[in-house]
């Protein structure tokens, strides 16, 4: 007992010291582009849309947003993989704080790469040719070698659905495991 | 507010044009009779609604939302209660109070045939998967990418015709949008309905993520001219929020809350 608690102790601590540094370097390795710049919205928002998606995360509809959605050859990622090196529960903690605190922090311009802009939106409709991403911060498992990042895009013309993107650390790099389509626009 | 066993109008829709719209689409016939012949075809309207307010695997959920973008679909949930999927349907509340009623009948067809796809893929999952069925081109988008969202909507691509066609006979029969050609000019009548139907549909998210969005390859290929391309960006950009857009007005500036 007196172990286990202990052991939480650290992995929260760990997690503090460690949060800021692999939040900005997961969304810098996301974003990486030698060509183009890419531009964020200066404010991140949550991880789910709203408190329905919790649901999707329940047991039983897991399998159903985790695909595939049609039948394919494609070589596809392991559920079972992701569920061992993500406690599924601890992130639906998180993704409901933040809907219920009405979650609300800016992006840290000066952790960013030089790639990346970070853009206020005043504007709407948004005008023709305007485009940027819509990122939340990302939910990192107890070891930070996991992220879950909830990524949406907005456009004249259009937007994206909600997006969860999975990420495992290989070698000191991010590297995308899988994406959850929340919903289709 | 329940509506009908398999469809459920949330409260939120109440005393807007959607309510109204989802009811005709489920109720009223859209049989298509190919000119100059008695041959009919169910419509696609039909089709679609008749399969996902039947007594299907799928409950759909219509309500309203502060979203980006204009709809969205969400994924299918199992529900206990009954033992069926719930599919909900999400409409901007800005295009509901901002836009036309036309960018809002629109939405609605275009997220229910989202609906639709996933009311198949429950129902009969053998004909949604065939490679040489009714969804071919859907499954070899998908196979590209692994992304629903890029293949769905190359799926609706390669229907825009119909979708257009369905469109315009509804709002010229249930929306008093006019009949005359002269009154769409300078484009054509089926021009106009099938540019408002490309929303959601000519620009799509980035499978790749790398940019925001990426045109449609389907689009792309029925309108090389980019000039053509962003005369029908601006026209279901103005439908959808009821403002200019480039020179470009909505053609009835109506309203979905002015019931």
């Amino acid at each position: 007992m007196k172990y286990k608690i202990l052991l939480c102790f650290s992995c929260l601590v760990m997690s503090l010291i460690h949060a800021q540094e692999s939040k900005y370097e997961l969304i810098n390795q996301m974003f990486q582009s030698e060509t183009d710049t890419i531009k964020l919205n200066k404010e991140f928002k949550s991880i789910l849309p709203d408190l329905d998606y919790l649901q999707c995360f329940q047991k039983e509809n897991l399998k159903e947003i985790w695909g595939p959605h049609i039948q394919t050859t494609n070589e596809w990622p392991s559920l079972d993989t992701f569920l061992t090196c993500m406690d599924i529960t601890s992130f639906l903690d998180f993704a409901k704080k933040e809907l219920r605190i009405g979650f609300k922090e800016n992006i840290d311009t000066s952790k960013l790469s030089s790639f990346v802009e970070v853009i206020a939106i005043k504007r709407k409709p948004i005008k023709h040719g305007d485009s940027y991403f819509v990122i939340s911060r990302p939910y990192f498992n107890c070891n930070k070698d996991w992220a879950m990042i909830s990524v949406s895009s907005v456009f004249f013309g259009g937007a994206s659905g909600d997006t969860i993107h999975i990420y495992q650390k290989i070698r000191d790099k991010w590297v995308l495991f899988h994406k959850l389509q929340l919903n289709i626009i | 507010m329940d509506w009908d066993e398999q469809i459920i109008i949330d409260p939120s829709l109440t005393d807007t044009c959607a309510a109204q719209i989802i009811k005709d689409f489920i109720l009223e016939d859209f049989t298509e009779y190919i000119p100059n012949t008695d041959i009919s075809v169910h419509g696609l309207v039909n089709t679609t609604f008749d399969a996902i307010s039947g007594n299907g695997p799928v409950n759909v959920i219509y309500k309203a939302g502060n979203i980006s973008g204009n709809g969205r679909t969400s994924t299918a949930t199992r529900n206990p209660s009954t033992n069926k999927w719930d599919v909900t349907v999400t409409l901007s509340s800005n295009l509901v109070n901002n836009g036309t009623k036309l960018a809002v009948a629109k939405t609605i067809f275009h997220e229910s045939i989202h609906a639709y796809l996933r009311y198949m893929q429950k129902a009969k999952p053998i004909d949604f998967n065939s490679p040489t069925g009714d969804y071919a081109d859907m499954i070899a988008a998908y196979a590209d990418y692994n992304d629903l969202n890029y293949a769905q909507h190359v799926y609706m691509a390669n229907l825009i015709k119909l979708v257009a066609a369905q469109l315009e006979v509804y709002a010229t029969t249930y929306l008093d949008y006019p009949s005359s050609e002269s009154s769409y000019s300078p484009h054509t009548k089926s021009f106009y309905f099938e540019a408002v139907s490309w929303s959601g549909i000519g620009l799509i998210a980035d499978p790749n993520n790398i940019q925001p969005f990426i045109t449609n390859p389907i689009f792309t290929n029925n309108y090389p001219s980019l000039t053509d391309r962003n005369i029908i960006l601006n026209i279901f950009t103005s439908e959808n929020t009821g403002q200019i857009s480039n020179g470009q007005n909505p053609l009835i500036n109506n309203s979905c809350i002015e019931l």
